[in-house]
Parts: C-alpha cells; sequence; structure tokens
C-alpha cells in the first residue's frame, strides 16, 4: 500500500498542502512548531479517522475555517482509491471513497491501514493502563473493524450500568441485574478478541524486542492483567470469559454498590510489560521502555502485514528523540526490509543516517512544506 | 414570553419539532401563509384533534383516538400472543407484516438509566396486568437490537418467565435483500447464532 498524493485544505496550520509523495521514505524536518507532526496526524486521520494526539474535531480545523479536508491517494494491490475525510466542529468527520459513502465500518478500514510511533506511544508504556489497553484494541479493530461496534457497545453499557450504581434511588437488583449480564457479556467478547490477538501478537512482539536490543528471546513477556480471575482450565473462549466476568460480578457486589462504581471488566484490565520478571511500568530504564514501544509498534505492524497481506503505512514522529543514532539507523533499515512506506519527522536531517538518494526530504516552514532536491 | 406577532409565533412554534431548525421552520411558515386557507386550517384542525383525541389505549399504551385502539378491538386478532414494542412506530411498523396476527404492547421506551428511565418509567405494569387473566401463551420481545434494547428485552424475559408463559424474542441476522458479503461481523455472528433446522 502506497500513499502517492496527500492534499490538506484548511487543516491545522495549512491553509492549503498539496504534495505528491512518491517513494518509499518521506522525511519532514523542520524546528519544533513548525507543523511537522502535523502532516502525519493527517495521513493517520486518513486511516483511522482518529488523531493520534487524542485532538478535538475543532482543533484539526485551520483558526477561521468553518472546515477541514484531508484528501489521500491510495493505491493496493494495483488498484487506486481516492481516500476523503473532512471535519466540521459540531457535524463530526465525515468519510468518503473516491467519493462516495463508505459501506460500513469494514469498507473504509480495510482498505488503508497506518501504523503510527509518537513520543506518546513511548509514554504509555510506562503510563496509565488506559494507554496500555488502547494498544491491544487498537491491534484488533486493525484486523477487525467491526470490533469498533463491540467496544462502542460495552462503553455505552458501562455508562448505563455505572448511572444506575451512583443513583441516589435505591435499584432495583433485577434492573442492576440485567445490565450485569450485558455488561458481562459483552465484556467476556471483548476479552476474548484482546486474548485471542495477544496469543498470536506477543511471539512477534518478543522477536522484534530480541532483534531490537540484542537481549535472548526470553527476557521480555507480554502479560495481559485482567480485573477478573480467568477461567482455570485455560480456556479463552467467550463461552468461559462471560461466566468469569459475571463471577466476579457476583463476588463484588457489595463493595461496588458501596463504591459507586464498575469495578471489574475489560475496562479496569492492564497488560503488563515484563524485563527479565520485572514489570517496565515500574523499574524500566529510559532505554528499555523506548525499545518495548518501539517493539510494540513494529510487531503492530507486522501482525498487519502477516493477518492482512497488506503493508501498512508506518508514521515516525519525531526521529532522534527516542533512539540513539544507531538504533535509528537500523530501525529505518528494518522498515526497509518490510517494505512500507515510511513517513518520518525531525528536527534535524542528521538523525536519519541513509545515502541522500534513499529517501525523500520534505523541509517544514509555519504553514509551508517544500520539497528538496537530493543535491541541495 | 410569548410572541405577540402570529406568523413568529407559528414559526417559533414549528421551529420547536425534531430535526426543524429555525431557517426550515421560517420556509414552512411561508409555504403555509401562501397556501390555500384550507390547508392552513385542515392542518389546524388535525392538530387540535390529535391533541384532543389521542391518549394512550388502556390495554396495549398505544396511542390511538379511541380506547381500546382499532388494534385492540380487531377481532381478527388472536389474544394468545403479545408483541411488545419500545414506540408506537415500531407498532405501526410490525403491523406491515400480515403474517402476524397477535395483540400488540408499547413500552414507551427502553431500560436507559442514564436518561433516568428504569422500568418504573415503562409500560410493564400494564403488560403484567394483560398477562394475568392467562389467555396469553407467548409474549415475542420486540425491543430494538440497541444497548439499551436488549437489556429491556432480557428484563422482561426474567420477568415474564416465571408466570409460565412462553417468552421469545424477534430474530436478528442478515437482511432480507442484502448480501452477507457486506454485512458486518456482529450481524453475522448473531445470524449464525440464531440459525435453525432448515429443508
Amino acid at each position: 500500500m502506497r500513499l502517492h498524493h496527500l492534499l490538506l485544505v484548511d487543516f491545522r496550520t495549512y491553509p492549503r498542502l498539496d504534495l505528491a509523495l512518491d517513494g518509499d521514505l518521506h522525511v519532514f524536518h523542520g524546528e519544533n512548531g513548525s507543523g511537522k507532526t502535523n502532516v502525519l496526524e493527517a495521513i493517520f486521520l486518513l486511516a483511522t479517522l482518529k488523531s493520534f494526539r487524542g485532538a478535538r474535531n475543532r482543533e484539526l480545523i485551520r483558526h477561521g475555517a468553518a472546515r477541514s479536508r484531508i484528501e489521500g491517494e491510495v493505491s493496493r494491490g494495483g488498484l487506486r482509491r481516492t481516500y476523503q475525510v473532512t471535519v466540521e466542529g459540531a457535524a463530526g468527520k465525515r468519510a468518503r471513497i473516491d467519493g462516495k459513502d463508505p459501506r460500513g465500518l469494514s469498507d473504509y478500514f480495510s482498505g488503508l491501514k497506518a501504523v503510527s510511533f509518537t513520543p506518546d506511544d513511548v509514554a504509555a508504556v510506562t503510563g496509565p493502563p488506559l494507554g496500555r489497553r488502547g494498544l491491544v484494541d487498537r491491534g484488533v479493530f486493525d484486523l477487525d473493524p467491526d470490533y469498533l461496534r463491540l467496544v462502542r457497545a460495552y462503553a455505552q453499557a458501562l455508562a448505563q450500568r455505572t448511572e444506575l450504581l451512583r443513583a441516589q434511588r435505591p435499584a432495583d437488583p433485577a434492573e442492576l441485574g440485567v445490565w450485569t449480564d450485558r455488561l458481562a457479556d459483552l465484556g467476556g467478547r471483548i476479552l476474548e478478541r484482546r486474548l485471542s490477538f495477544l496469543r498470536r501478537f506477543t511471539p512477534r512482539f518478543r522477536a522484534l524486542h530480541a532483534e531490537i536490543t540484542g537481549r535472548p528471546e526470553g527476557a521480555v513477556q507480554l502479560v495481559y492483567r485482567p480485573s477478573v480471575k480467568l477461567p482455570v482450565d485455560g480456556s479463552q473462549g467467550a463461552a468461559s470469559l462471560i461466566p468469569a466476568l459475571a463471577a466476579g460480578f457476583a463476588a463484588r457486589k457489595e463493595e461496588e454498590r458501596r463504591r459507586r462504581q464498575t469495578l471489574i471488566g475489560p475496562h479496569r484490565d492492564d497488560l503488563a510489560i515484563l524485563l527479565g520478571g520485572t514489570d517496565l511500568r515500574a523499574y524500566g530504564s529510559r532505554g528499555q521502555v523506548r525499545a518495548a514501544a518501539l517493539a510494540l509498534k513494529l510487531a503492530q505492524l507486522l501482525t498487519i502485514r502477516e493477518e492482512l497481506a497488506v503493508r501498512p503505512l508506518f508514521l515516525l514522529d519525531d526521529l532522534g528523540s527516542e533512539l540513539d543514532p544507531e538504533r535509528n539507523e537500523r530501525l529505518l533499515h528494518r522498515l526497509r526490509s518490510l517494505d512500507s512506506q515510511v513517513f518520518v519527522t525531525t528536527t534535524d536531517l542528521a538523525n536519519v543516517r541513509l545515502p541522500r538518494s534513499a529517501f525523500r526530504a520534505w523541509r517544514v516552514l509555519p504553514g509551508t512544506v517544500a520539497g528538496e532536491d537530493p543535491e541541495a | 414570553m410569548a410572541e405577540a406577532d402570529p406568523i413568529r409565533r407559528l414559526i417559533h412554534q414549528l421551529s420547536r419539532l425534531p430535526g426543524v431548525g429555525e431557517k426550515t421552520a421560517t420556509r414552512l411558515a411561508f409555504h403555509l401563509l401562501r397556501a390555500d386557507r384550507a390547508i392552513c386550517l385542515d392542518l389546524a384542525r388535525a392538530l387540535e384533534e390529535v391533541s384532543a383525541q389521542v391518549g394512550l389505549c388502556g390495554r396495549c399504551a398505544n396511542l390511538a383516538a379511541i380506547d381500546p385502539c382499532p388494534t385492540c378491538r380487531d377481532e381478527r386478532r388472536t389474544d394468545d400472543t403479545i408483541c411488545v414494542v419500545e414506540r408506537p412506530q415500531d407498532q405501526w411498523a410490525l403491523e406491515r407484516a400480515p403474517e402476524y396476527r397477535g395483540r400488540f404492547h408499547v413500552l414507551h421506551g427502553a431500560l436507559d438509566p442514564l436518561s433516568g428511565i428504569g422500568p418504573e418509567q415503562l409500560q410493564i405494569a400494564s403488560l403484567l396486568h394483560r398477562l394475568a387473566p392467562a389467555a396469553v401463551r407467548e409474549v415475542i420481545l420486540a425491543t430494538n437490537p440497541t444497548v439499551e434494547g436488549e437489556a429491556t428485552a432480557l428484563y422482561l424475559a426474567r420477568l415474564l418467565k416465571p408466570l409460565g408463559v412462553k417468552v421469545t424474542r424477534i430474530a436478528q441476522g442478515v437482511a432480507l435483500g442484502s448480501e452477507i458479503e457486506y454485512a458486518d461481523q456482529g450481524t453475522l455472528s448473531r445470524a449464525l447464532a440464531h440459525r435453525h433446522d432448515f429443508g
């Protein structure tokens, strides 16, 4: 999969930006605050309809404009299609392919895949569990966009049940019971999808981590930490996970009533990354954390590549800030070996230790992006 | 404060309708003003009659001008089955399926704690009342396949089953005339889970 052309209209700081992106490696360089990350954010938004910076719609629209538009010409398997996203403040986002409304979630999200690696991904390794759960959910969603429906239904049922626990009126036990069982049902199905994904993802992560760090493959472990005890027989199908969640709710009934919160379920789970048996979150050095974050992202790329037989775009934000020059060089070579089209931002072109003919450089100044000749 | 100008008052009232903004309300108001006087008066009469005469049917809780409503009076319908729906418009839709010859019951919503709707706010007591004479053998739960509709169906099933009545849920799966290729995974999972013997 290749992005051949990117058009931004009233997106962030750009009134209009029109880039012909032929080539496999693009480096956007400029000072901090020049807007180079905006280009990567736009590509990610085109592929996922989300900002990797968690920006609100309003922030994506250039000051003074009513809406912003991102358009990308993407080829995959010899087929060229134009992906278009318009962002309006209140009306939200609207996605189209070749000018037509997509038929459903899968129709839009299956054709364009992007994996990002930003300083936020490094922060997620040591941050609150939300970021690590997000990593797993993003991985499941990459392979099956309809997972989003399940996640949304769970969030809705969770909000309803929690409201019932919070309400001052004495909760009807039958009414609360219904919401508890709906939550266990949806939660069990989420858990099944997450665990199944991790079974396939973890070996790739461990191999990549060994490759990045030079440590033996057994050094790193990925452990899903559920908020309830999972079935002892190791069965990880929804048929046994749903009763496990229901049993967890039954066991903590009184505590939930007292604290007026939903205390168990996929929204309370965590993913622990262990290095030599100790949790990176608590004990990881800066370098260890960065290496783990990178291995997670490359494993995400590899999972999409192997299971969907597509080569996702890879968006590498702020090269140079997270890894040392040698690791940067190895990373860029590794990405080339995976044949993904790569988009990099950096403050200093010297961070890219490749022959000048191996990439296309773009000079970023506030509001504009200019291509540079290899000879320049 | 009420507007003195009748045109402005009409625009204001129209703009309170769902899906009608200030612009559309203005357009509708001027259309009525330019139209035949009879159209205006017919509309006014229809609105007046609706507000004066339409109320809840004492049996099925549907909206009707007479009590019991025409569907509850219909002698070609049988009393042994009740199909439970969330809203009157759901019943209107189901009445288009001629195979179903039983009765209906309208809940007027679904369980929705975030909107302050619990069992007490729904027409559940009136449903239980209808089951008391034991003529009803089956209750079909036709609430929407949303998070709230599913919770409501589950709540009713648990309430009704101990009474000895058969409780069923409408089937969910691939829509007629659509193609499996285009169905989402959730729909297909349901369609597979609710498969039945065939041939």
